[in-house]
């Protein structure tokens, strides 16, 4: 049985077209990724990972994907584009997580104009020919408020978050400001970067929600740092110094914390889902691993005491994958479960992406503790994918996140 | 202020000399690893910038005499009362800076436990060997070749499987033991290693002690191959490769002891490396505890710094809680390899279980204890400016290595539920 179909989801959620993009990313995956992602790690001239991921977002067209129709994009949309990424994010994860966050950065980055009932009309019109007329990768990174700065500023702050960035009202203009500003994704790499920023003289609430194309003027990208892993994302410090954008790219229609909320929904959706795939590779490895290598005279798996760490394995996935689907369903059907920036649906997405992005880290090390020398090797396939899962387990945010439940379940006030 | 010499250790078993030579490696970690760690990841296979701070501590400092005999030139430190104890400072300073070069050197003096250390010490071959080390102006390195194609668990399983596995064999011809087999991911190969440590069996498939054989053999001897480095998740600082032994024949008195007692010092082996991973993770947990002590200290939030918030002094304490108590048993079970009289033999089964127990423990820790701080600092945890990433790839090996935890389990078990078949 294929492992897809071993871990169960709710298939009735599922379009036909789902699984007709789900397959060709594997074929994706499988041609153009997993025989070179071994090598991705030295790949400093993206001879490797540039090619794939053209393949990806322009080729097989993610990059278009959540734009609406009327502007060249492929109309998905709607929040019922949720089980589409799922399973799409999930196989891209299986290959690369770090693809996997590229996309999670740039879906999520546009929800908040470009997902109906929200669809700005100005932006989009603005915005949407750079991702749909081209043939060049186009990439979005978000930057979020941050847990704490080290030099303590403080711009505004929402949930629990410190904000750095500001946006001046300058006439048709909003200048935004921000020095060292860390993003999700992709900040070495971006096209538009989504930036949340304390408003100044707009006449919408305190934070206001800002679309930037990267080749405005006072930008400036640091050389991506070096990290842990997801090595195909090119992440760096970003400094605007007073970078003017036309107001029509500024979310004045809703509120900061709204869009704050539901880029943060979808993100975590997106992130349990690349995890997910991650750990279904893992499993398949480390399946291959129990049958085939022998300990005290018999087959590992038939050992109890590894065994029951398999279980462990296969339990985080089994679980996860329900989990996160369960959260694609819901996000999808707002008028059942509350639009995906309100505080109970944005608390139950944190919530699941907390749980399957560190089950992803614990199945992964669990998985390294059966296959010892073999796991820890680059050849062995499994090590990438821990370092990949626990860059997107940091990301999170554990403390903020932690806090982001508290709040909701226990109407807490001053978190 | 509190730093990490505020963490307990049982003070009364310390070793006389254990301030001078901490100091000392406090000294060269500062300068000669911390500042360039962050390059080893990209320096895997060349060791351009790992190589001059081996040097500093191998010959300069002079660790790769340690625990030679003083009349053969060496330190003497196999000789010594504390000599474990002493280990566990040096393990840890140097887990501190690097947790790679501490198991470099650590398994440069660990294939030595079977003849530099009181009370079994073959003069012979220490008079032959030494001068390898304590004559060079360049570093030596030493390699233990335990793990085989087929497994490495196996063959450190020896309560139960008692070298049944092994494949490398050795033959003796006259005068000379022909060693043949295959072994693999041995810390200090890949071209490294002066001195293997070789585990062979004198008889394929038995699981008799006596035929388990510990024969060294020098790496230019005639026969032996090395391979190219493996690329891994961390540890760039230790080299490891596969190497091949062809009709490799080396000298009769190489044999470290001889039937049955080389299966019995070999357990001692196990229990020193037991021992030294404990105190590398000691290490790599106190250096996160300082790098998150920073972090938390300056970072801003809400006008106060990071650790006055309740959520995240909780990590704080959970952190310094499980530092704490490793670095107490970490010490406990060194200061057994120096008082056997008053513990256990240190090649007993006893011995090598409660060793693999503290072990299991404190790498758990350990990874945990990494993992937390990673998470704690959102990404500035993986960012590898920070180091506590690189400590979190690190420490990971420590839990797998020498038969993995669930071999730990299986000889803790074996020896406190008296089990029969593990
Ligand atoms: C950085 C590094 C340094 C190393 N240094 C050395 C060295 O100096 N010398 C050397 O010889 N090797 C060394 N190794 C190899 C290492 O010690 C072995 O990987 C380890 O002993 C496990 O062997 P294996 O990888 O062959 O896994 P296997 O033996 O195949 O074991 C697989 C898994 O089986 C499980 N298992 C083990 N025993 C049992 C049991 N009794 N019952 C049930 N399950 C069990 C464990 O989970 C184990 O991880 C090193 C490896 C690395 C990466």
């Amino acid at each position: 049985m294929e492992t897809t179909d071993m871990f169960p989801y709710p298939k009735e959620w599922m379009s036909e077209d789902d699984e007709i993009l789900a397959s060709s990313i594997r074929e994706w995956a499988e041609k153009e990724v997993i025989p070179n992602r071994q090598e991705f790690d030295e790949d400093h001239n993206n001879e490797l990972i540039g090619p794939a991921i053209r393949k990806l977002f322009v080729d097989i067209g993610l990059q278009k994907l959540m734009w609406p129709e009327k502007y060249g994009g492929a109309g998905l949309n709607s929040p019922y584009v949720s089980t589409t990424i799922v399973r799409a994010l999930e196989e891209v994860g299986r290959a690369d997580p770090g693809i996997g966050f590229i996309f999670s950065g740039t879906f999520s980055l546009l929800a908040p104009i470009a997902m109906e009932p929200n669809i700005n009309e100005d932006a989009c019109t603005e915005l949407a020919p750079m991702f749909c007329n081209t043939k060049d990768v186009r990439i979005g990174s978000p930057i979020l408020p941050e847990y704490g700065d080290v030099d303590g500023i403080n711009a505004g702050s929402i949930y629990g978050r410190v904000i750095k960035a500001t946006a001046k009202n300058d006439g048709d203009s909003v200048t935004i400001s921000g020095r060292k500003l860390r993003p999700l994704s992709s900040g070495g790499a971006a096209n538009l970067f989504g930036v949340f920023c304390a408003a100044k003289g707009l006449e919408r609430d305190d934070i206001v929600y800002v679309l930037v194309p990267a080749d405005s003027e006072g930008i400036r990208m640091e050389e991506p740092y070096k990290k842990t892993g997801l090595v195909s994302d090119r992440n760096a410090d970003v400094w605007f110094e007073n970078v003017r954008v036309p107001r029509k790219y500024a979310a004045l229609q809703r509120g900061g914390a709204e869009c704050f909320k539901e880029v943060l929904s979808w993100h975590g959706l997106c992130a349990s889902a690349v995890c997910i795939g991650s750990m279904m590779d893992v499993y398949e490895i480390v399946k291959e691993w129990g049958n085939t290598r022998t300990i005290s005279g018999k087959p590992l798996k038939e050992n109890s005491v590894d065994a029951a760490v398999l279980a462990e394995v296969a339990n985080h996935v089994a679980v996860s994958r329900i989990l996160t689907w369960n959260v694609a369903r819901m996000l999808a059907k707002p008028d059942v479960y509350g639009e995906a920036w309100s505080d109970k649906m944005f608390t139950t997405a944190r919530a699941v992406a907390l749980h399957v992005t560190s089950s992803a880290v614990s199945a992964i090390g669990k998985a390294m503790e059966l296959m010892a020398s073999q796991g820890y090797a680059t050849e062995g396939d499994v090590e990438k994918h821990w370092r990949d899962v626990k860059t997107i387990e940091v990301c999170t945010g554990k403390v903020p996140g932690m806090m982001d439940i508290a709040r909701w379940y226990y109407d807490c006030k001053t978190l | 202020m509190t730093t990490i010499d505020d963490f307990t250790r049982p003070k009364e078993f310390l070793s006389p000399l254990e301030k001078y030579i901490g100091g000392m490696i406090r000294e060269w970690a500062e300068n000669d690893v911390i500042p360039y760690r962050r390059k080893f990841n990209e320096d895997w296979k060349d060791h351009n910038w790992v190589e001059p701070a081996m040097k500093k501590l191998y010959v300069d400092i002079g660790l790769q005499k340690a625990v030679w005999p003083k009349e053969v030139g060496g330190w003497g430190l196999g000789q010594s009362d504390h000599v474990g104890t002493l280990m566990a400072r040096v393990f840890e300073e140097v887990g501190r800076a690097d947790t790679g070069i501490a198991v470099a050197s650590a398994v440069t003096f660990w294939p030595l436990i079977m003849i530099a250390l009181k009370p079994h010490i073959n003069e012979e071959l220490c008079a032959e060997f030494a001068p390898m080390f304590c004559d060079a102006d360049e570093p030596r390195f030493a390699a233990n070749a335990m793990t085989e194609p087929q497994g490495g668990s196996d063959i450190e399983n020896m309560g139960n499987m008692g070298g049944k596995t092994i494949t490398t064999t050795a033959e003796l011809d006259g005068d000379e033991w022909v060693i043949n087999g295959h072994k693999l991911w041995p810390t200090n190969t890949g071209g490294v290693a002066d001195l293997f440590g070789v585990i062979c069996t004198t008889k394929q498939g038995s699981s008799d002690e006596d035929d388990f054989a510990f024969i060294f053999v020098p790496a230019d001897t005639e026969g032996v191959t090395q391979g190219e480095p493996y690329k891994k998740a961390g540890m760039a600082a230790d080299k490891n490769s596969d190497i091949w032994f062809e009709n490799v024949r080396v000298p009769k008195k190489y044999r470290a002891w001889g039937a049955g007692d080389d299966a019995k010092y070999f357990r001692e082996v196990i229990n020193w490396g037991s021992m030294s991973s404990a105190a590398f993770c000691v290490g790599a947990m106190m250096n996160t505890y300082e790098i998150l002590k920073e972090y938390c200290s300056n970072k801003i939030f809400r006008g106060k710094p990071l650790k006055e918030n309740t959520a995240v002094a909780a990590v704080l304490s959970d952190i310094a809680k499980d530092i704490e108590i490793c670095r107490i048993a970490t010490y406990q079970s060194a200061r057994t390899l120096d008082r056997p009289e008053l513990y256990w033999d240190k090649w007993s089964h006893e011995g090598v279980a409660k060793s693999r127990a503290v072990k299991m423990h404190v790498a758990d820790k350990c990874i945990e204890v990494t993992n937390n701080a990673a998470s704690l600092m959102g990404t500035y945890g993986c960012d590898r400016d920070w180091d506590v990433e690189k400590h979190w790839r690190d420490v990971k090996m420590i839990q797998l290595w020498m038969g993995g935890k669930q071999l730990c389990q299986m000889e803790t078990a074996r020896w406190f539920y008296g089990c029969e078949t593990l």
